[in-house]
C-alpha cells in the first residue's frame, strides 16, 4: 500500500472516503471488503461494524428520545386537560410548574409563575405554606380549604390535595398539588344558607320552622313519640324599637337568640318566627318536660342583660305558648295555632310567663 | 459423523463427540436471512436438544448487525449450551471480537484461534 500522491491504494482511499464521511455524520459509508482475508479487510471491517452500531445507537438513542416526547406530551396534555389548577412545588415554596388552569386562577402567566414562591398566591400565605409543608411531612394532605387571589384580587375559593412525588432514586421530588375550585359549590351553600336562615339572628326562619316541624311530626307518628312546639314573644318589643331605635332592637334580637341556642337541647331546634316570635321545637318530648324547658327559657331571658350598644343594656321579658302533639292536637297546623293561642293567654294573664295549651282557651 | 446439511453460507453437521459444528465457507457475506437459515438447519438437526456449538468463522467476509443480533438472542440461547468460535484469521477475529463484546451473547461464549482448543472447551458443556 501506498499512500504518496498520484498513487494511492483503492482499498486504502476507500477507507479514509468511509472516514470523512463518518466525521462529517454520514454513519451509512460502509468500507469495502476485499476478501483477502489481510490485516487491512479487518480494519475495514472494524470499522463498518463500527458505522453500524453507532447508527443503531443512534437510531435506538432517537427512538428513545421520541417515545419520552411522546410520553411528555401525554403527560403535558392530561395535565393541561385538567380544569382545576395544577402546581407542583419544591421543598422551598417555589413554584415548579402549573398548568393552564392555574394561570388563569392566578391571573400569572406560566412562565411568571414558576419559580415564584407557591404561597403568594394566596388569600393566607401562612395557611398555603402550612398546607405544602404538611404534605412534605405526611405524603398527602386533602382537601384543606385556600382561597386563591388573582392579580387583580379576584378570589378562588379552592381545596388543597397535595401528594409528593418522587424521582428515579425515589427520593421525594416536590409535591403535586392540586387546587379544586369550590366557588361554585360554595355560592350555592351559601346561597342555602341564605334560604334557610334569618339573616339578623342566624337561626332557622319561618319557612324551614314548618319543614322541620313536619319531619318531626312525621317521626313522632311513625314512632308514637310526641312533639312539643314553643312560641316565645318578647314582651313590649315595640317600646325597645320605640325608645332606643331599631338598632338596638337588632342587638336584642341577636343577643336574646344566643341565649336560646345556648339553653336548649342539642336536638331541640330554636327558629325565628318572624318579629319578636321565636319557636322552639322540641322533639320526642312531652308537656310536662316541655313546661320545664319554657320556664328555663323564660327566666334564662329575664336574667340576662343585653348589650343594646352604646353601653347600654336592657333585661327583658318573655311570654310563651306551649302545645303537644299529639296528645293535644292532632295537626302541624293546629299544633302551632295551639302553641300561639297559649302565648298570647301568657300575654294575657300578666306576661313574663309561660302557659300550657287547654282546649279552654279558644276553639282551635 | 451424522446428517450433514449445507445452507448458503455454511456447513453443518453433529459430531460423533456431541458437539454441533458450523463451519462457514470463505468469502461468506453473512446477512440475516443466512442467520436465519443456518439457524434452522442446526434446529433441524440438532432434534430438539441442547448442545455446544463450535463455529468456524474463518472464511467469513462479513456479519452484519441484524445477524450477530439474532445470533446473540435468547432465542439462540435456548438451543445452546455454549458457542465457540473459531477467529484464526484478522477479519474473523474483528468478527468474533466484536460478536462477543457488542451482541452480548446469552450463553458461554469465547473466541479460540484452534480448534482442538475450542472443542476441549465445548466439552464442559455437554449435557
Amino acid at each position: 500500500m501506498t499512500t504518496s500522491e498520484g498513487d494511492e491504494d483503492p482499498q486504502f482511499q476507500g477507507l479514509l472516503d468511509v472516514i470523512f464521511r463518518f466525521a462529517a455524520g454520514d454513519l451509512s459509508a460502509r468500507g469495502r471488503v476485499s476478501g483477502d482475508n489481510s490485516s487491512f479487510d479487518a480494519v475495514i471491517t472494524g470499522i463498518n461494524i463500527l458505522g453500524e452500531e453507532i447508527e443503531a445507537q443512534l437510531a435506538e438513542n432517537e427512538r428513545v428520545e421520541d417515545s419520552l416526547r411522546a410520553a411528555s406530551l401525554y403527560t403535558r396534555t392530561l395535565i393541561e386537560a385538567s380544569l382545576d389548577p395544577l402546581f407542583t412545588v419544591d421543598r422551598n415554596g417555589a413554584i415548579m410548574d402549573v398548568n393552564g388552569a392555574a394561570s388563569s386562577a392566578t391571573g400569572v402567566p406560566r412562565s411568571s409563575l414558576i419559580g415564584s414562591s407557591f404561597s403568594e398566591y394566596f388569600t393566607d400565605p401562612d395557611d398555603a405554606t402550612a398546607a405544602y409543608r404538611s404534605t412534605f411531612d405526611d405524603q398527602f394532605v386533602s382537601n384543606h380549604p385556600l382561597v386563591i387571589v388573582d392579580r387583580v384580587g379576584a378570589t378562588t375559593e379552592v381545596l388543597f390535595n397535595g401528594s409528593v412525588y418522587y424521582d428515579e432514586q425515589g427520593e421525594v421530588a416536590g409535591v403535586l398539588v392540586v387546587t379544586r375550585d369550590v366557588s361554585d359549590r360554595r355560592r350555592a351553600e351559601r346561597a342555602e344558607d341564605l334560604a334557610n336562615h334569618d339573616e339578623l339572628t342566624g337561626l332557622y326562619n319561618h319557612r324551614v320552622f314548618y319543614s322541620l316541624l313536619a319531619e318531626e311530626i312525621a317521626r313522632a307518628d311513625r314512632f308514637h313519640r310526641p312533639v312539643s312546639v314553643l312560641m316565645l314573644d318578647i314582651d313590649h318589643f315595640k317600646r325597645v324599637n320605640d325608645v332606643h331605635g331599631h338598632q338596638a332592637g337588632d342587638r336584642l334580637l341577636r343577643g336574646l337568640s344566643a341565649v336560646l341556642t345556648r339553653k336548649v337541647r342539642s336536638i331541640d331546634r330554636v327558629c325565628r318566627y318572624g318579629g319578636e316570635e321565636f319557636t322552639v321545637i322540641l322533639p320526642e318530648t312531652s308537656s310536662l318536660p316541655t313546661r320545664s324547658m319554657a320556664e328555663r327559657l323564660r327566666l334564662a331571658v329575664a336574667l340576662e342583660s343585653f348589650d343594646i350598644g352604646e353601653a347600654a343594656s336592657l333585661n327583658v321579658t318573655m311570654s310563651i305558648g306551649i302545645a303537644t302533639y299529639p296528645e293535644q292536637l292532632s295537626t302541624l297546623q293546629d299544633l302551632v295555632k295551639a302553641a300561639d293561642l297559649a302565648m298570647y293567654c301568657s300575654k294575657a294573664e300578666g306576661r313574663d310567663r309561660s302557659t300550657v295549651f287547654r282546649s279552654d282557651l279558644s276553639e282551635v | 459423523m451424522f446428517d450433514e446439511v449445507t445452507v448458503r453460507v455454511a456447513r453443518l453437521w453433529l459430531g460423533d463427540d456431541g458437539i454441533f459444528r458450523i463451519v462457514h465457507f470463505p468469502g461468506s457475506e453473512v446477512s440475516l436471512a443466512d442467520a436465519q437459515e443456518t439457524m434452522d438447519a442446526y434446529l433441524r438437526l440438532r432434534d430438539g436438544v441442547s448442545r455446544p456449538l463450535l463455529v468456524d468463522t474463518q472464511g467469513m467476509k462479513s456479519l452484519d448487525r441484524p445477524a450477530r443480533a439474532m445470533y446473540a438472542s435468547e432465542e439462540a440461547a435456548r438451543v445452546a449450551t455454549a458457542v465457540a468460535i473459531i477467529v484464526d484469521t484478522p477479519v474473523s477475529r474483528v468478527l468474533g471480537n466484536f460478536y462477543i463484546g457488542l451482541a452480548n451473547p446469552h450463553i458461554p461464549s469465547q473466541l479460540f484461534s484452534g480448534q482442538d482448543e475450542a472443542l476441549e472447551w465445548l466439552k464442559r458443556f455437554l449435557l
